[in-house]
This record gives structure tokens, sequence and C-alpha cells, in this order.
């Protein structure tokens, strides 16, 4: 019971976050259910097979909300999913050459690279944005993003919504597609990627990128968990319990995205990143001891760095959860307060006018 | 005569967005319906979470079976994943905006 309680919980923090950058939740999902007693494939499998009826649920949430552009979301999907399959044999190939320990260390130094380079200038950008105090109507097209837009390569050029219904080629899409869909395959968390691309490359705003990336993760979700179900890897029971938690997480974080302005969801991403990034420069030591490319470590100090890694994971998620709460009930209220003062200017003005009509 | 002519006045301002009582009562009818629909999603979504208990083992000789090379029924955790967010999603949307949590709108 406990157990399904703890699954629970971390899926509705989980579901937090996803419905708000997009992505998230699973770095920390899958170690959660392998400490309950999962096996590493189960846990992978599983977590699959609850991310994708959960980016379904959050990309219909927010397209109510007219943030989500379906058809960049299907493409990149698509490319994405290609992308999970080559990451795959990557990953096969590395523990086949190197063991577990091999694909360990690969999994942290492409957390690390990535994390560090993209979770650095997303949290830069958005603390930029936020001292410049521009708003949402005020959003500027990153000057990389203009120059791909501008380029023209006849017989590829798709028009988006999300970027004011201009032409992009598809020749641009599917790399980033593609690295979105590697990325997944490796540390289950595309959205690390394929969010800021869509961002700084294509030059979608943050919050119509992170809702289109629910689409990317729907289809790469569906796509994966079919490949697991084949297997029979998937244990539905406990994808179902972290399902329980985290459609009610999602339902809030997309609700939340509807408060804030971009500054905030790119602060977010980038500060999960960040965290994210110190876990796994905790754990690197370990990954080196196994590989023995370095000296022997005491068995105690691995036990202290895979625990502190460990909770350093669910402090990114926590953090995460704390951004959006505390932004969501901002927001709410100051939401309230200006609807009353409408509602009570809008009666005063009627009061007016009838007293007006009868002297 | 001139009182008369003033209420009708007063009621036509008000045509386009409904009169006080009509506009309390549609108010009060979508605040029920909104209880119920969370209730009656709420139903449903624990029902499949009994049948989920309930069938634990057979979804487990499912796996294992599948898991072994009968592949008939490997469908079955994508079916039940998309059933369940259709229903516990449903389900946890009219929960939050029974409790006041919405979008704004």
């Amino acid at each position: 019971m406990f157990n399904i309680v703890i699954l629970f919980v971390v899926g509705f923090i989980g579901g937090m976050v996803s419905g708000f950058i997009g992505s998230g939740g699973a770095f920390v999902l899958t170690p959660a259910m392998m400490s309950l007693g999962a096996s590493g494939i189960v846990a992978v499998a599983s977590n699959m097979a609850h991310k994708f009826p959960k980016a379904l649920v959050g990309s219909i949430k927010r397209h109510k909300y007219g943030q989500v552009d379906i058809k960049l979301g299907i493409i990149m999907g698509v490319f994405a999913e290609a992308g999970v399959f080559y990451g795959k044999e990557v990953m096969t190939g590395i523990r086949a050459t190197y063991g577990n320990a091999g694909t360990d260390l690969y999994v942290s130094l492409v957390f690390i690279v990535v994390l560090a380079l993209v979770g650095g200038f997303v949290l830069r950008d958005g603390i930029r944005l936020k001292r410049s105090g521009k708003g949402d109507n005020e959003f500027e097209t990153p000057k990389f993003a203009q120059w791909i837009q501008s380029i023209r390569i006849p017989g590829t050029m798709v028009r988006f919504s999300a970027i004011d219904n201009k032409e992009v080629s598809i020749l641009f899409i599917a790399p980033i597609g593609f690295a979105t869909g590697m990325l997944a395959a490796s540390i289950a968390v595309g959205g690390f990627i394929g969010v800021p691309a869509m961002m700084y490359i294509l030059g979608v705003p943050a919050l119509r990128a992170t809702a289109t990336e629910l689409v990317v993760a729907f289809i790469m979700g569906m796509g994966g968990t079919a490949f697991y179900a084949w297997e029979g890897f998937v244990d539905i029971r406990l994808a179902m319990i972290i399902l329980a938690g985290s459609l009610f997480g999602v339902q809030i974080g997309a609700i939340g995205t509807t408060y804030v302005k971009e500054y905030t969801v790119k602060f977010v991403m980038g500060m999960i990143m960040l965290i994210v990034l110190v876990s796994r420069l905790i754990k690197l030591p370990v990954y080196l001891h196994d590989l023995e490319l370095i000296s022997a470590l005491d068995p105690i100090l691995i036990d202290i760095l895979n625990k502190l890694s460990f909770a350093t994971l669910a402090l990114a998620l926590i953090s995460g959860m704390l951004v959006i709460t505390s932004a969501l009930i901002k927001g709410m209220m100051e939401h309230r307060k200006d609807t009353a003062t409408e509602i009570a200017r809008r009666g005063y003005e009627q009061d007016l006018a009838v007293t007006t009509a009868e002297s | 005569m001139q009182k008369t002519e003033q209420t009708h006045s007063k009621e036509a301002s008000l045509e386009g967005e409904q009169l006080p009582t009509t506009k309390g009562f549609t108010a009060k009818l979508k605040s029920v319906n909104k209880y119920r629909c969370a209730a009656g999603f709420g139903v449903i979504s624990i029902a499949l979470y009994a049948f989920l208990y309930f069938y634990n083992t057979d979804l487990t000789h499912i796996a294992q079976a599948t898991h072994d090379g009968d592949k008939t029924w490997f469908f079955v955790p994508i079916v039940i994943a998309l059933v369940f967010s259709l229903i516990h999603g449903s389900f946890t949307s009219h929960f939050w905006d029974a409790l006041g949590v919405k979008a704004k709108s």
C-alpha cells in the first residue's frame, strides 16, 4: 500500500511538471519503480505505458487553450520515433561492448552535456526575459530562428500556426525530431532537447513549444509502448497506478500555463534541467568506478552517492512543483481580483445608467 | 405607464445577458452538473481500477504469454492505457473544475 501511495505521489508531481513544461518526470519515475522492486526493462516499459496516455490528456487540455500546434507535433513526433529506435540501437551497441556501466556512463555524459548547455541557456534566457519586463505580447523571434525561417528550400516548406503561420523547411524539423527521440531513448526525457530546439531554432513561443512537445511525447510514447508490449514487458498495473496520480497533476500543470508568462516556463525548465545535472554529476564517480577508470571507491561512499543522486532528482521535481503551484495560486488570486473589480465596475455603470434613466 | 416603459427598457438592456433570476438558475444548474460530472466519471474511474485489481492475475498471465511468444493479446496494455486516459482524464478534469481550479478565461 505504501508503494502505491509513493507511485501515486511521484506520478502526480511528474504529471504536473509534464503538463507545464511538456516533459519531465520520467527521470525520477523509472528509478523510483526500480527501487520498489521492478526490473530495469519493466520500469522503462511501464513508464512508457503511463507516459503516452498522460501526454494525450495533457495535449487535449492544452489544445483547448489554443497552445498546441498539432501539425508541428505530428511531424516532429514521426522523426522522433525514428530517433527513438536509432537511440535504442546505440544503447544496445554500447551495452554489448562495455556492459551496463558503459551505458550508464554514456547516459550520464549525454545528460551532463545537454543539461549544462541547454539548461543553462534556457534558465539564463528566462531570467533575462523577466528582468526585461516584456510581456507575452512582445514576443521576439530569436535571431537564429529568424534566419531559419528565411531559408526557402522548394518542396520542403511547411506552414505552422505556432510561428504565426510562417513557413519552415521540414529539413530543419527532421533533425530536431530525431535528436528529441534519441535523447528520449537515452535519458527518457526528449523534451529537454525538443522544447528548447522549437523555441530557439524554429522560433516557437515557450508556451506553445511545451504544449506541442506533449504531442511529440504522445507519439513517441505510443510507439515505445507498442514496442515493449510486443515483447511483453509492460506491467500495466504499475503504469496505471502512476497514471492515476499523473493525470491529476497534468491537469494542474496545463491549467498553470494559462496564468504564467513565457519566462516562468523557461525558468522552471532551466531550473529542473540544472538540478538534474547536479544529480548526474554526483553519480559520475560511481560509473567511473564501475568501469575501473578510477581507483576503487568505498562501498559506503557509493551508497551515499547513489542516495544523494536520487534525492537530488526528487528535488528537481519538487522544486518544479513548488514553482508551478505558487505561480498558479498567485495567478488565480490576481485573476479573481481583476474579475471582481470588472464585475463591480460593470454593476456600477449599469446602476448609473438606470439611475440616469429614472431621473 | 412611464414606470412600465422603464421596466421594459431595463429588461431590454439585460436581454443580451439574461434576466438575473434566469442567470442565477443557469449558474446553479451548471454548478450541479459540474459536481455530477465529476462524481459520475469518478465512479467509472474507480470501477476501472477495481477491474484492474480483480483481473490483475490475468493481466500478468497475458504479459507473460506475450513475452513467451504468444502475441495474440499484446495490444491489451495499450487499449487499457487509452481507456484509462479517457475516463480518468475526464474525471481529473472535472474534479479540479468542481474544486474551482480553472484555467484563466
